[in-house]
């Protein structure tokens, strides 16, 4: 497809947690503890800075949700429930931004304003989320020619959910306040490909710094998209690479197919009448199962959409029909979605009242009859879906959707306007001066540090697990302190640790680098050997004991208690000496007896050496 | 406007103002934004530009650089309002809300973030649309300062207010107030009114009206709510807890800010709290019946002169005692806020002196305790006794220091001197109770 063509704009924002504690207070980021109590909350939506009301706000606000938000030990405080102010800022969150922005080339302002940015999703139970511009005007250089980086703000991660029930949001404050990183490019990517490629650079740079968080969730990538004629589409929260290529294919498709719907819909005079009639009566008594189970003692209502008909099930994006496009604006006020004659009616068993509907209100071939069930938000979501098809007639509404694994998207919201942030006078203005910014140094990228570590004797794959690893740091003061040679301890680190979690099911997650320290320590030093790496992390993770009794009880058997133990086996087993795999059969039985406290390969010499003499 | 005056020079050159169009070319980089009004920082060579993105950026112009103006300030509407939402009135009651400043009638300012003492009487209903469905409500500006900032004077200013109002045939008045010192003002408008013929209640926010999260709107909903009530009583109207669950109505002379920031800091010490107002359907549930009823009949009488030669010493451990002499001088009566039961280091000679010399030129002491929590008893340990001989009166009971610090200027400006020693100690508006029966902390 020639994306320059089709006036292909996109641009994105990369958001990243930082490995540090809480941007505004002291609580720690890890997001490992169960929640100990709740707190509920209705949020309120309020004007704006410049006066005026921010649409995704207001949308929200008319959705009159409850939020409920779980606290948590150590991992939220009363600053994340908004019933204490703001600490002052990070210091090292702040560094880490700042070092980003110098990787990036970006200006940094001389003084670093936080702002507050409305949300009133509930994902903040202050309403607003902090955030600070600290670079613009950067670039990246990419294959395809440099990309503009237009910011890069460092900002409080939301609080995630955790569940949704009727008018009801479940929070956790865990994730609320991490500091997180936002990287925005401006609209110069070429094409769904250098999409990947601008993200994947991006994300890199962020992972040279060593101070990210890893895992899942961890960085998400919003994408802008616009073709020749359409409108800007922000699709939010992608996380993995391939499916953000996919998704912004499948959103030029998107826009390319609406514009073809818009064409025909002109072509041919459609409308969308006022009307909405109810139509309660001619289900009742229905034998359909779906009317029992989905539409029974709800208000039932049907609307004309005249000179739509076949269009519904046009495929826009992937599998996703235009129908299904309109749907999704019901879904988003609660319905569980619309019924439309463009649709197999036979699979809902309502071919009798569909045809008595299509009679009694005069829709004729090329029409199309929607029928929407509902309770609450019934005529609501009826307007919105309305609304929807009006907008297909005449542009392509610009909104903020969520992305979906298959590529695809679903209406989320309105696009937010530009009226929803304001001063944070909580917190003060931070003074960024040049010698500031002199001592903040730029990590070398992950390339070189890979180049680096392969010239010292490292796989390309272990390379790259241990600069990916959590452990990455710990590695590189380890280094320092012992002798063990370097592939060994990389190994230990990475793939070892990622066997013991798929061979044994350990729980690595919870050890921690003052513990891995000392295990890695006392084997350098010969007190125990290296194959009971695993054994160890196992009795420390599944039973829960004492490090240093784990350590003492493992501790290596010396040369001579080894040699005394090897003759005692072979003198038991005398009768296999001199017989086919023998050596096999004894090793064996010696490292049952030794029990994981000698090295295998010392276990081996020194057998050798008995069978040797006793031949 | 702080800023140095190559700037400010600079600035009026162009004509440039606060909320103009600017662009900004200095280290061969051009800036386009919105001046921002200078807050905070000593800083006076730095710009604040609102950009484009939204985001504030403070700029550092000093040595070589240029600024000009690109277009004039928009005029805007201030702010806007959500407008009250329409709700069929549940009764035809009418009440007052008096604004007397503080966070709750505050309001920020959306260019600079600072939040002002401004809100207008309109403004402060849309922040809580609802109320306009309970009462018809009449809002009037009465004070304008944050309630650090409240004195005595202030508080005969609101108990005119509210007496004029109850003469207006109000079934209930709600003020607005600032929560710092609401506690005191709502123990000074108790002791002013003899009688109160309908319910008079504080209320305040913890959070500024900015926020999606402020209490306010609750707070305020949940005071009008009670105001319409048969409880004809000074109440303090705050959330119960940390959820926007429910408000409490606390008894005004009982009442006390426990915690510097949290929605639920306000606590009723020593007694329970008269009622909950729940926010979902504002019911009213009550906890206590034993509240002066509601009778818009009976005649309003205040006496509303507080003397100002009264004083509130707090006692702790190193206290300096010419200090403390020192302040008992000019003074007519004090508070003496003691530790435990009711002590001070009565093997402090000039203290014990200063005190003993206090009393017997005829001026008042009174002894209460910075536990809060409990009664006064000088009879337990024979410091106490000690004490009791100086002249200082320990019988304050289970009166809040706040309180009785409210209650003896209150008397000696309406009582003589021997009256005000009497009164002190006889419960007279909820101030002190005779049992002990609270279960929690």
């Amino acid at each position: 497809m020639n994306y320059k063509k089709l006036g292909f704009k996109c641009g994105i924002e990369v958001h990243q947690r930082l490995d540090t504690k809480k941007l505004f207070c002291n609580c720690s980021s890890s997001m490992q503890e169960e929640p100990e109590d709740e707190v509920v909350r209705k949020l309120r939506v309020v004007p704006g800075e410049t006066g005026e009301m921010d649409p995704a706000a207001l949308y929200e606000f008319l959705r009159d949700r409850k939020f409920i938000y779980k606290i948590y030990p150590s991992e939220s405080c009363e600053v994340e429930l908004d019933e204490e102010p703001p600490h002052q800022i990070r210091e090292d969150a702040l560094e880490i931004s700042l070092q980003i922005t110098k990787m990036l080339d970006c200006e940094v302002p001389d003084e670093i304003h936080p702002m507050r940015k409305t949300v009133i999703d509930g994902s903040n139970p202050s309403g607003f989320q902090r955030t600070m511009l600290v670079g613009m005007n950067g670039t990246l250089e990419t294959s395809q020619g440099s990309v503009g980086i237009e910011n890069v703000c460092l900002e409080e991660e939301s609080a995630q959910i955790l569940n949704r029930e009727e008018n009801t949001v479940i929070y956790g404050l865990n994730r609320l306040g991490i500091p997180l990183v936002e990287i925005g490019t401006a609209p110069d990517i070429k094409s769904p490909e250098h999409a990947k490629e601008v993200a994947k650079s991006l994300g890199n740079m962020l992972r040279a710094t060593g101070k990210v968080q890893r895992g899942i969730g961890s960085i998400r990538q919003d994408v802008n998209v616009s073709i020749e004629g359409g409108s800007r589409i922000e699709v939010k929260g992608l996380q993995e690479l391939d499916i953000l290529e996919d998704t912004v294919r499948k959103e030029v498709e998107r826009q390319k197919s609406l514009l073809g719907i818009k064409e025909k819909l002109n072509r041919r005079g459609a409308s969308v009448p006022d009307d909405v009639f109810d139509v309660g009566q001619v289900f009742e008594g229905s034998d359909s199962k779906f009317y029992g189970k989905i539409m029974k003692d709800k208000d039932i209502k049907a609307f004309i959409l005249k000179g739509f008909g076949g269009l519904l099930a046009n495929k826009i994006s992937g599998d996703k029909t235009f129908g299904k496009e309109l749907s999704e604006y019901a879904e988003a006020h609660g319905l569980g979605g619309i019924i439309h004659t463009d649709e197999d009616i036979e699979k809902y068993d309502l071919l009798d009242e569909f045809g008595e509907l299509k009679k009694k209100f005069d829709a004729g071939k090329d029409d199309v009859l929607v029928v929407a069930a509902g309770t609450k938000g019934l005529d609501e979501a009826i307007e919105a879906v309305k609304d929807r098809a009006k907008k297909a007639m005449e542009e392509i509404p610009e909104e903020t959707r969520d992305s979906n694994d298959d590529g695809t998207t679903s209406y989320s919201r309105p696009l937010p306007g530009k009226a929803r942030m304001y001063p944070e006078t909580d917190v003060p203005a931070i003074r960024i001066g040049q010698k500031k910014l002199e001592t903040i140094e730029i990590p070398e990228s992950l390339e070189k540090k890979k180049k680096g570590l392969v010239e010292e004797g490292l796989s390309e794959h272990l390379a790259e697990e241990i600069l990916d690893s959590r452990f990455y740091d710990l590695f590189r003061e380890l280094r320092q302190s012992i002798s063990m040679d370097l592939p060994t301890l990389a190994n230990l680190l990475t793939i070892e640790l990622k066997d013991l979690k798929k061979r044994e099911g350990l729980d690595i997650e919870k050890i921690d680098s003052e513990k891995l320290t000392k295990i890695i320590k006392s084997i350098d030093e010969g007190k125990v050997p290296k194959d009971s790496f695993g054994k160890i992390l196992e009795e420390l993770l599944n039973k829960d004991k004492d490090l240093k009794d784990v350590l003492d009880k493992t501790e290596k058997i010396d040369d001579k208690s080894l040699a005394k133990i090897v003759k005692k086996v072979v003198d038991d087993k005398e009768e296999l000496v001199g017989k086919d795999r023998a050596f096999k059969k004894l090793m064996g039985l010696v490292m049952q007896e030794v029990g994981g406290k000698a090295e295998g390969e010392k276990v081996s010499d020194i057998l050798r050496k008995e069978l040797d003499e006793r031949k | 406007m702080r800023y140095s005056n190559e700037l400010k020079k600079k600035l009026k050159k162009e004509g440039i103002r606060t909320g103009d169009r600017i662009r900004v070319s200095y280290k061969q980089k051009k800036y386009d934004g919105i001046l921002m009004p200078r807050t905070g920082t000593d800083e006076k060579d730095i710009i604040i530009l609102k950009l484009d993105s939204g985001y504030n950026i403070g700029l550092e112009l000093s040595g070589d650089f240029s600024i000009e103006k690109v277009d004039s300030r928009k005029e805007k509407k201030g702010h806007e309002t959500i407008k009250s939402i329409s709700i069929e009135k549940e009764t035809e009651k009418d009440v007052a809300i008096l604004i007397a400043g503080g966070t709750i009638a505050s309001r920020v300012d959306y260019r600079t973030g600072a939040v002002k003492p401004s809100v207008d009487e309109e403004e402060l209903v849309s922040f809580a649309p609802r109320i306009a469905g309970i009462a018809n409500i009449e809002a009037k500006k009465i004070i304008e300062t944050l309630s650090e900032n409240v004195s005595p004077d202030d508080w005969v200013t609101i108990a005119k207010a509210v007496k004029k109002e109850i003469e207006n045939g109000k079934d209930g008045v709600v003020v607005a107030h600032g929560t710092d010192t609401m506690g005191y003002t709502a123990a000074a408008l108790s002791f002013v009114f003899e009688d109160l013929p309908i319910p008079v209640v504080l209320t305040g926010s913890q959070r500024s009206s900015d926020r999606g999260s402020s209490d306010s709107h609750q707070n305020l909903t949940c005071a009008v709510k009670a105001a319409t009530t048969e409880v004809a009583e000074v109440m303090v109207c705050m959330h119960g807890e940390r959820s926007d669950t429910f408000c409490y109505l606390h008894p005004g002379t009982k009442t006390r800010k426990m915690h510097t920031s949290r929605r639920d800091a306000f606590r009723t010490i020593n007694a329970d709290p008269y009622a909950k107002v729940h926010w979902e359907g504002l019911g009213v549930e009550m906890i206590r019946s034993d509240y002066r009823k509601k009778d818009k009949k009976r005649r309003v009488k205040i006496k509303e002169h507080f003397e100002e030669n009264v004083e509130m010493v707090k006692i702790y451990p190193g206290m300096d005692p010419d200090i403390f002499k020192k302040q008992l001088e000019k003074t007519e009566g004090v508070i003496v806020e003691g530790t435990g039961l009711g002590h001070l280091p009565t093997n402090n000679k000039k203290i014990m002196e200063a005190l003993k010399k206090y009393n017997e030129e005829e001026n008042i002491a009174f002894m209460a305790s910075q536990c809060l929590n409990g009664r006064v008893n000088m009879n337990i340990y024979e410091t106490g006794i000690d004490l009791q001989s100086t002249g200082v009166i320990g019988n304050l009971n289970d009166m809040l220091p706040e309180t009785a610090y409210v209650k003896l200027a209150w008397l000696l400006g309406n009582y003589n001197k021997e009256e005000a020693k009497d009164l002190m100690t006889e419960n007279m508006r909820g101030e002190i109770t005779e049992r002990s029966s609270q279960t929690k902390l």
